[in-house]
């Protein structure tokens, strides 16, 4: 009697427990509130503290926003959550963009979320590679062969006239400092934030070569489907207000941000590399255009330019028109 | 035989010794020591920053091997008891689980949300194919004799399964539920994997992108000793089941 008992009891913790968790962020009054979901192409890390914080800041909800941000595992994911209808912005990069329309999906740029490319190819100094042209030959790292750091390592060897068929990439996970150290790879394609942590963790005296000198795409965006586009306009102009205020928040409070990284954040458990991770992201959210038109105003130049050099690589089979695709109004509506 | 205990803990302390002299050659993003990674578990326990990740894992843990076992309980019996549901159900059944979970992860993802109920789904699908194997076997293997005595006494169908047949099929059946509990874990990490914010499968993705390997293993640690944890109350569930039924041997 007693197991079935204890059975029972299992039984129920189960009905209500199944019903009392799903990720959402709590607000007060709900019913005011529009609910706007963004897929996030990372889980809710440090970088991206702005947008985790709503809970705490309410930027989001002092704009009349229900904010959910869901994870996701790369640009790619966060697209495919927003065309299955599962989010109605994503936070993504301009490679799966691009992709996303390459394969006809009809999307669009709505925000510029960091302007400067940060991607960048590190080598050991003793292997001496210096410019693109060293890396003829070499065997490099990527984070996976579907990632932001494949596509600009080959748009760096692109711009030296050299491609994959030059160099041996090879796949080799997140951790891609760890072959560098240990002499198993001759440089490695990564990010800024990347490099800060390898340094951290022992990386000696490295050459980098910042893909931003060659070709500074952005690194991230949110895109939306063309759907959304016009079916919420008034909430996506909110949600831009929302996070450009929430932006210029981490650029103005880098250690306030760092500190609430620490329970808003899924890796960030120490407060000085939050506030490093954070002063590099601050510093890739602005450009001049920036300066000039604001937070997030987005050249469709710049992204035409990438998308073109995409094509010649043969990541894209079709010329993309990306001033189809880029839409100002939203933030030109706002500065109204 | 009796001083085995001893020689098996001796035998970690040398290869904590080896592991931690390896450590000192090499830098902490390629192997940290032993000591590091207890500090790292220790502080993280201590600052409360594991105890979302290990509350979510196990409650996932727990649902799936709930439902996934449940399931796999009273199929096992229906398909153990109908021959014909038997051989209508079973190629189904193993091609389902010949399909690689983490393949279909991200799908799961997507059709049943970024919530607890993906995780809970998939770990599920991992702990129903080990129970249902073992019931199926342990109702069918029960005593021929035995069963011939319960239908001379008049017992009905359901009376020699609740009374025989279960009660007979246990060893087996629980057998079946300690393989279950240990994949259980591996469910659960699998799903936290492709679409987590929480639970200690997405930390160990989150540990990767920080480059902090002391943290990966100190996840790992914590992963281990919640399977090892459920293993032994399985264990300890067992005994206290079959207890009466090895007086009356």
């Amino acid at each position: 009697m007693k197991l079935k008992g204890l059975f029972i009891a299992i039984l129920l913790v189960f009905v209500t427990a199944c019903g009392a968790k799903e990720e959402t962020s709590p607000a007060p009054k709900k019913e005011e509130l529009e609910k706007i979901t963004v897929a996030n192409w990372s889980q809710p890390i440090t970088e991206a503290t702005n947008l985790l914080v709503d809970e705490n800041k309410g930027f989001f909800k002092e704009k009349g926003i229900d904010l959910t941000v869901i994870p996701g595992a790369g640009g790619g994911d966060a697209i495919k959550n927003v065309l299955s209808g599962k989010a109605d912005i994503a936070f993504t990069d301009p490679g799966s963009l691009y992709f996303a329309l390459d394969q006809g999906e009809k999307v669009k740029v709505i925000y510029n979320i960091y302007p400067q490319n940060v991607f960048n190819v590190v080598s050991l100094k003793e292997k001496n590679i210096t410019k693109p042209e060293d890396l003829k030959g070499k065997t490099i790292g990527v984070y996976s062969l579907t990632s932001g750091t494949r596509q600009n390592l080959l748009v760096l060897l692109h711009k030296a006239g050299l491609s994959e068929s030059d160099v041996k990439i090879v796949e080799t996970g997140i951790s891609n400092f760890a072959p560098l150290m240990q002499g198993q790879v001759d440089a490695t394609a990564a990010t800024d934030t990347g490099l800060y942590l390898g340094k951290q963790k022992g990386l000696g005296d490295v050459n980098v070569m910042e893909v931003k000198d060659y070709l500074n795409i952005p690194s991230d965006v949110f895109v939306v489907t063309e759907q959304t586009y016009e079916e919420k306009k008034d909430e996506l102009q909110k949600f831009i207000e929302a996070y450009r205020n929430s932006a210029e928040w981490m650029l103005g409070n880098p250690k306030e941000a760092a500190t609430l990284a620490k329970t808003y954040a899924i890796d960030g458990k120490d407060e000085k590399v939050n506030l490093e991770i954070i002063k590099l992201r601050n510093a890739s959210s602005v450009s001049l255009e920036t300066e000039e038109r604001g937070l997030g105003a987005i050249d469709s130049v710049v992204l035409q330019e990438g998308a073109d050099t995409y094509q010649q690589l043969g990541l894209v089979k079709n010329k993309l028109d990306l001033s189809k695709v880029v839409s100002g109004e939203l933030m030109e509506d706002e500065e109204k | 035989m009796k001083k085995m205990p001893i020689y098996s803990f001796l035998l970690l302390v040398l290869l904590l010794a080896l592991w931690e002299m390896a450590a000192g050659t090499m830098s902490e993003l390629v192997l940290p020591a032993p000591s590091i990674i207890w500090f790292t578990l220790l502080d993280g326990m201590k600052s409360g920053y594991f105890t979302q990740h290990i509350i979510r894992t196990a409650l996932e843990v727990l649902l799936g091997l709930l439902f996934g076992g449940t399931l796999g309980f009273v199929i096992g019996i229906l398909m153990g008891e109908v021959t014909f549901l038997r051989k209508l159900l079973f190629p189904y059944i193993i091609a389902s689980q010949a399909v690689p979970k983490l393949a279909l992860a991200p799908l799961f993802i997507l059709w049943f949300g970024f919530g607890m109920t993906s995780k809970v789904v998939i770990t599920a699908l991992v702990c129903f194919f080990p129970l249902l194997e073992s019931t199926v076997t342990a109702i069918q293997s029960s005593d021929k004799q035995k069963q011939e005595l319960f239908r001379m006494l008049g017992a009905t169908r359901f009376q020699t399964l609740i009374h025989l047949k279960i009660p007979a099929g246990m060893p087996g059946i629980l057998a079946g539920l300690r393989v279950s509990a240990v994949l259980a874990v591996v469910g659960a990490v699998v799903g936290e994997f492709i679409g987590g914010s929480e639970g200690l499968g997405a930390l160990i993705i989150a540990s990767q992108g920080m480059m902090d390997t002391p943290l990966m293993f100190a996840t790992l640690i914590l992963l281990t000793v919640m399977g090892m944890i459920l293993y032994l109350m399985i264990t300890w569930f067992e005994k206290k089941w079959l207890k009466p039924y090895k007086k009356e041997k």
